[in-house]
């Protein structure tokens, strides 16, 4: 079955089309790389994946099911770019943070219960960071806080993981980290994953990538690994 | 002083005021928009002034107000989202504007100067009923938001890929803190309203460690400065909003020699620590 089926796609913030009738084929497991120059498209691309944008024609299917018609994108992870979160201009813990995924099985009063909380702690857990639970996030280095946004993106255990440019401004060690934390996902959860990013001979090098795609002129063009 | 029936009026108003504003500033201040509860405030003299024209409950003039200009608000920020604030200095000006002009056909001039900086004394019966239904309401939608409101400071589109219906919980959102001010104008004085949205929470802020630490802070010290600026305001006869807002003063500057002192505690033992295992050639 595939993850994500993209026909015939448009989209244009004006007259001119940001994304000129894209395809993209990605199966159940597939790891894949999206690259491109900045504006390209790549974020829209991401923007409309994901439901931000509706496209002006054509259509995008998520396992199966169109996705106008989706509500609830919890088989989806999502990990934003840094310069997205780490401006979190107030204190919130990593524990506070990771817990908020669960969002749509609080109950009425959306408030975390206990249960919430330790679904949230163990998967902060298993991702390395026991000491950091209650540490406020905005304390935490970039290649931290990227654990605890893949921590937060899993929590849901979703089908799919998009990650936009997880490896900008953070350091060589935790960019090491963070792709043995990707290929563990996808090799032993046979999680579908889609990393946009601008270091593509970094995630040549510590990934076994499926597809590398390559954004132009509003469509993508597989290139050769 | 808990003698006077209007100030048993004032006291329990006040009380329910402290908590629901800090409920609302909390929010205000995650997301960078306090400026709003300011241009809500001073948007409410406008309703004020109709209020005393009509001749109709103020509180429902200050509400009406307060909710047009609290849409405004949010129907100027969607359509010209690349000017920022713009849309809060546009509705506070044509709100104050308004107020202005109204303001020299308003009868009862006292009315009006009054909620300019609050009044202890003009809390009605009825008002401790609108008030308190409202207090109920707006706290249940506090909880009931609470996941929905927090994860949206953080993130807009994290907030709704975890399942946070944005447009409702943003449009709940407005109408509290549209009522919530409004409400405030009588005690605190419209000027003043900023300042218990935002003092408490930019106090708790300098020690919390967690949103949870944030606002359950938030929420005391609003009570406290407002009931202490209260008490202060009976007893020394000054305008309690002016009193609140030097509660708040003081209550910042202590807790910002607390954190220094802390901070300054903590360099010192790890410096002890570093000596200590220095001399035994660790």
């Amino acid at each position: 079955m595939k993850s994500i089926v993209v026909d015939n796609l448009n989209f244009g913030y004006t007259e001119e089309k940001v994304i000129n009738n894209l395809n993209l084929r990605i199966s159940k497991g597939e790891l894949v790389v999206i690259v491109g120059e900045n504006g390209s498209g790549k974020s829209t691309l991401l923007k409309l994946l994901l439901g931000e944008l509706k496209s002006q024609s054509g259509s995008i299917k998520l396992f199966g099911e169109n996705i106008e018609k989706i509500d609830d994108f919890s088989d989806v992870g999502y990990v934003p770019q840094m310069n997205i979160v780490n401006k979190i201009p107030f204190p919130i813990t990593c524990l506070e943070l990771v817990v908020l995924n669960l969002y749509d099985d609080f109950g009425f009063f959306k408030i975390p219960k206990k249960r919430h909380l330790e679904k949230a702690r163990e998967i902060l857990i298993e991702m390395g960071l026991e000491n950091y639970i209650k540490t406020p996030f905005n304390e935490l280095s970039g290649g931290l806080q990227q654990r605890v946004l893949i921590s937060r993106a899993m929590i849901n255990s979703p089908r799919a993981l998009i990650l936009d440019e997880p490896t900008a401004g953070v350091d060589e060690e935790s960019k090491f980290q963070f792709f043995k934390i990707i290929e563990k996902l996808n090799k032993k959860h046979n999680i579908t994953v889609i990393l946009v990013t601008h270091e593509v001979d970094s995630a040549k090098e510590n990934l076994e990538l499926h597809n590398i795609y390559n954004f132009e002129s509003g469509g993508l063009e597989n290139v050769a690994i | 002083m808990l003698q006077f029936e209007f100030m048993r009026r004032t006291l329990m108003v006040s009380f329910m005021l402290s908590i629901m504003i800090p409920l609302i500033g909390i929010v205000m201040v995650n997301r960078k928009t306090s400026m709003v509860g300011d241009a809500l405030s001073h948007v409410s003299l406008a309703g004020v002034a109709m209020g005393l024209i009509l001749g109709i409950e103020i509180m429902i003039g200050t509400i009406a107000a307060c909710l047009i200009g609290a849409f405004s608000i949010e129907f100027i920020r969607e359509r010209f989202p690349q000017y920022g604030d713009m849309a809060t200095a546009i509705t506070l000006s044509i709100g104050l504007g308004i107020a202005a002009i109204l303001s020299d056909f308003a009868p009862g001039g006292n009315t009006f100067e009054s909620y300019l900086f609050g009044s202890i004394s003009s809390v009605t019966p009825s008002d401790v009923i609108v008030v308190a239904i409202i207090f109920v309401i707006v706290l249940l939608g506090s909880i009931v938001f609470y996941g929905g409101l927090l994860d949206i400071a953080v993130d807009v589109n994290l907030a709704r890929l975890a399942g946070v219906n944005v447009r409702l919980v943003n449009t709940v959102f407005t109408i509290f803190s549209a009522i919530t001010i409004a409400l405030a104008c009588k005690i605190v004085g419209a000027l003043l309203v900023t300042s218990l949205i935002v003092l408490p929470v930019a106090t708790s802020l300098i020690v919390s460690k967690s949103y949870k630490q944030t606002f359950i802070i938030s929420i005391i010290l609003g009570v406290i400065y407002m009931m202490l600026g209260i008490t202060i305001s009976f007893y020394l006869d000054v305008k309690p909003g002016g009193a609140i807002v030097l509660n708040a003063l003081a209550g910042m500057l202590i807790f910002f020699l607390y954190s220094r002192i802390r901070r300054a505690r903590r360099k010192k033992v790890s410096e002890v620590k570093s000596i200590s295992v220095n001399e035994v050639g660790i």
